[in-house]
């Protein structure tokens, strides 16, 4: 079976990056700091501060035993502590990691649901007016500064229109009133859970625009991504043998194109999610969106090394578990994989 | 009695140095029954030739004169809209590689089923049928399995038979198959041009089969045109021309031919190369190829000089002797 | 001889193609323009001392005007002459970037693809664990393990790129590698030193320039979300990055003129930069060229 085999070697590839992740995360944390207990200590740390840490992690070990010491405590699911605020990094994470994913999930979706049917209409009728607008509006989307972009649409939206609040997750009166009963952390999940409509539209209208605003890059991406498989599928042979038999246009372009363009469009899946992450770590601060972005830019105000680590570390592991996902499921619609 | 005729089909490319002149004035009738064998070396305009009969030429080609009469209509001056009645229902097509031809996402039956819905509506249940029956007719063995596959299950020569099923699926009068063979081993390719006798002979289609193997117009073709650089050189009956070409790049291509007995010592092969298409030509197109050449050649086109009903070739070299 | 001359049409070809591209055009001579702007700088502002951080108290905060064409910021600095100091730091941030994953990535890309084996598959697998992290993020925590500075931002940077020129070169040597004159020096015992040296690298090294000037674009776009987020230029100087952040907490109260430039120049850069690299593709592939 190929599709097994194949499913194997990508799993196999998948924990050979892991343990690379792990090994990179280790190098960034304590073989480039010049001073990594000083580092781990927070801003201005007092000396017995620094040898109170550097015993901690082991940092007066070789490297080979830092490293096993680090990748035990990773493995146990311990994230370690925030020097800032003394709090454990995992509860933090299991707070803000699902706001930030609630959010990313959200940019993509907008991404996709916008960007896969324009690609596909811009690479179906190309040179026209349609694939004019669609070029630029993908050249822009993947040009604007995000954190820029933020400002503008809270100025438009917020500012100017009123339609849309400034930021945070949710408004106080939402909070006080109509609380959410926290299961899985995502709002729009937790409060359609308990039939909290009230505190659920309220979630949705301050998910809008921040969800926007980080789909724009994933947005021009997924346009140009899919308009090029779409191009390239209607330029093979067997597009000419569909016209040669006299099919109508309509079911070449979405039907028997589509089909062919939309498998290495999936690929735009995984990237989505990587520019909506990114994004997320430059907005989330103007949107005061309480998630991991936020928490990231605060640690860097603050020093607090431990925190950027971790995050970098939970995040990656969801991106490659994301790639994983995509790549499983698009040889699974490939019949010359799933079939021999 | 003929069912197509192509007419002094001119065809150019733009490019960004200037138009390519693919085809420079090609003239010939295909007869109801027959198969017609096209053959040229590559670039010759054999293949444009085809798809310019179908319009499906790529954007950047245009027709700059001629006439595709077909019944009692130009083919090239038809709306798109009734072109596509056309396609696949009247003439059809076959293409030199199978294996992009064939849609690779689709089963074989999704695909006959996507042709016999464009042109036949009907019922579901009629047309499972219908491309069981079809693709029985091509020699597969068990259609209601090989409807079931994608294209990659299959060999080589049974995606070619299922490619013949695709273009036989909407009854056309007239198949354009354009290299089918080229891609084949040597065995298979015997089993494919017998299935297109086979076909040509049941069914009273008529074929245009574009080829640059010599060997495939004998053993298959009743009539061949020889293209050089976009027009043609020698055309007639199979039968007259290939004991007697008279053309010098028809003798060049048959010399280079190999023959039962013949050692490889003997095959010859034509030196130089196809001109592009870039220039304009203004005599004869083989003469800096020819080893018969003349002054006159490279000043002006030799007309076509018949040597029987069934035989033409353009060269002055009989055209002296024909007219003394 | 026969090949040269058919390049050269191709060549030709393309450029002929890129200039028929209005968009590229106007992207090409806007580019021109801010370079400029930037490396003359001193010259063509009154406010040189504020470019690099002088305040000037007297014009805090004031609006858009004849003296400030897109008014001062909160030090009373001129945002014009800032935007043109800002885009000395913000352009060679971009440039640096993309020249160091360069250096580093292509001829380890090369040797992977040249030699083959445990040494290609090694490398590739590196690459692949830095494409695991989202771009942004390993970044952020190298540029936190170095210390925020300018220079520090950009080595963080280049250091999460240098993967996709990897893989640009090792493709690309892999295809030449194949060609009959390589194999012929390879068989008559030319020394591997040499072919990559006269053969491969020649070959390899115009489409990573190509694609390395323009991701210049998109370096720079990152490189001013780590100078937002505080990892980046460092006071009293700036580049674009830095003044939008300035200007932020001013944004929604009117003083919209801070961040709003600042953030217009990196975008009106990163699009002329994409503009030019889609003129480049499809100029340089003919089957796109058809298309559009």
């Amino acid at each position: 079976m190929a599709f097994v085999s194949f499913l194997l070697r990508r799993l196999g590839l998948s924990v050979v990056v892991f343990v690379g992740v792990l090994l990179l995360t280790f190098i960034v944390s304590r073989i480039i700091p010049s001073n990594p207990g000083a580092l781990y200590a927070g801003a201005r740390p007092r000396p017995e501060q620094v040898a109170a840490i550097e015993k901690k992690l082991g940092l007066d070990k070789p490297l080979s035993e830092q490293f096993h010491i680090y990748v035990h405590d990773l493995l146990g699911g311990d994230l370690g502590e925030s020097y800032h605020s003394r709090r454990s990094i995992n509860a933090d994470l299991s707070i803000f990691l699902p706001a930030t994913l609630e959010l990313v999930i959200a940019a993509v979706l907008i991404a996709l649901v916008i960007g896969i049917p324009v690609g596909v209409l811009a690479g179906a009728y190309p040179r026209g007016v349609f694939d004019y607008a669609t070029r630029f509006v993908a050249i822009a989307g993947v040009s604007v500064p995000s954190f820029w972009l933020a400002l503008i649409a809270q100025s438009v939206f917020f500012s100017q229109l009123g339609w849309l609040p400034l930021g945070s997750r949710i408004s106080r009166d939402a909070t006080l009133f109509y609380p959410i009963a926290a299961q899985t952390g995502f709002y729009l999940i937790d409060a359609a859970i308990s039939a909290n409509w009230k505190a659920w539209f309220d979630a949705l209208h301050h998910l809008i625009l921040p969800a926007l605003v980080l789909s724009a890059y994933p947005l021009g991406v997924t346009i140009r991504m899919t308009q090029a498989s779409m191009l390239e599928a209607l330029s093979e042979a067997y597009v000419t043998a569909a016209r040669a038999a006299g099919l109508p246009r309509r079911v070449i372009l979405f039907k028997l194109a589509l089909k062919n363009a939309i498998m290495p469009a999936l690929t735009v899946v995984g990237l989505s999610f990587a520019y909506s992450i990114t994004g997320a770590f430059l907005v989330e601060t103007i949107f005061s969106w309480p998630g991991v972005g936020k928490y990231v830019t605060e640690a860097v105000l603050n020093v607090d090394f431990p925190v950027i680590i971790a995050v970098t570390l939970v995040v990656t592991i969801f991106y490659i578990l994301v790639n994983l996902l995509v790549d499983v499921i698009q040889a699974f619609l490939d019949p010359r994989l799933r079939l021999v | 009695m003929a069912i197509l005729s192509v007419q002094n089909l001119h065809v150019q490319f733009k490019t960004p140095f200037g138009a390519v002149y693919a085809l420079r004035g090609i003239d010939f009738e295909l007869a109801k029954g027959e198969i017609l064998g096209l053959v040229g070396e590559t670039g010759c305009g054999k293949s444009v030739t085809g798809r310019s009969i179908l319009r499906l030429l790529d954007d950047n080609a245009q027709v700059t004169a001629g006439r595709i009469a077909f019944e009692n209509s130009d083919l090239l001056r038809l709306p798109e809209s009734a072109m596509r009645e056309i396609r696949g229902k009247r003439i059809a097509m076959i293409f030199q590689d199978p294996a992009t031809a064939l849609n690779p996402l689709f089963t074989i039956g999704q695909q006959l089923a996507d042709v016999l819905r464009a042109h036949a509506p009907g019922a579901a249940a009629a047309r499972r049928r219908q491309s069981l029956d079809l693709l029985a007719s091509v020699g597969l063995p068990d259609p209601a399995q090989t409807a079931k596959v994608y294209p990659h299950q299959l060999s080589g020569g049974q995606q070619q038979r299922a490619m013949i099923a695709l273009s036989l699926a909407a009854k056309p009068d007239v198949i354009i198959a354009d290299e089918p063979t080229t891609a084949l081993d040597v065995t298979i390719q015997a089993q494919i041009l017998d299935l297109l006798r086979r076909l040509q002979r049941e069914r009273a289609i008529s074929v245009i089969l574009i080829t640059h193997d010599l060997g495939v117009v004998a053993e298959t073709c009743q009539q061949v045109v020889v293209l050089y650089a976009g027009r043609v050189v020698e055309a007639g009956a199979v039968a007259a021309v290939f004991p007697a070409p008279q053309h010098p790049y028809t003798q060049g291509l048959l010399a280079a031919l190999p023959r039962p007995g013949s050692r490889g010592s003997d095959l010859k092969v034509i030196p130089g190369n196809v001109p592009s298409g870039l220039e304009r030509i203004d005599g004869c197109a083989f003469a800096p190829r020819c080893e018969h050449v003349m002054n006159r050649c490279r000043a002006r086109q030799p007309a076509f000089t018949s040597f029987s009903a069934a035989h033409h070739a353009a060269c002055f070299l009989h055209e002296a002797s024909v007219c003394g | 001889m026969k090949g040269r001359a058919v390049l050269r049409i191709e060549v030709g070809s393309s450029a002929w193609f890129l200039l028929r591209d209005r968009a590229a055009l106007i992207s090409m001579t806007f580019l021109i323009l801010i370079v400029l702007s930037a490396v003359f700088a001193p010259l063509l502002t009154p406010y040189a001392s504020q470019g690099m951080g002088a305040p000037d108290l007297a014009a805090k905060f004031e609006p858009p005007g004849i003296e400030h064409p897109f008014g001062a910021d909160g030090l009373g600095r001129d945002q014009v002459a800032r935007l043109m100091f800002g885009a000395r730091r913000s352009l060679s941030m971009g440039l640096l970037v993309v020249l160091i994953a360069i250096v580093i990535g292509a001829p380890l890309g090369m040797i992977a693809g040249y030699i083959g084996g445990w040494i290609d598959e090694a490398v590739m697998r590196v690459t692949d664990v830095f494409l695991a992290f989202p771009p942004l993020l390993l970044a952020i925590a190298i540029a936190a393990a170095l210390g925020a500075s300018y220079i520090n931002a950009v080595v963080a940077i280049a250091a999460t790129w240098w993967p996709w020129y990897a893989r640009l070169a090792r493709a690309q040597t892999l295809s030449i590698r194949e060609r009959a004159y390589i194999e012929a020096a390879r068989s008559i015992g030319v020394r591997d030193r040499v072919i990559i040296r006269r053969h491969i690298l020649p070959n390899i090294m115009t489409p990573i320039i190509v694609q390395g000037a323009l991701d210049v674009g998109t370096a720079i776009l990152v490189a001013a979300g780590l100078s937002f987020i505080g990892l980046g230029t460092q006071a009293p100087f700036a580049d674009w990055g830095v003044m939008i952040s300035d200007g932020r907490l001013f944004f929604l109260s009117g003083r919209w003129w801070m961040s709003t430039f600042p953030g217009l120049a990196i975008f009106l850069t990163a699009m002329a930069f994409n503009f030019l690299g889609d003129g480049v593709r499809v100029a340089a592939d003919p089957r796109l060229r058809r298309m559009r």
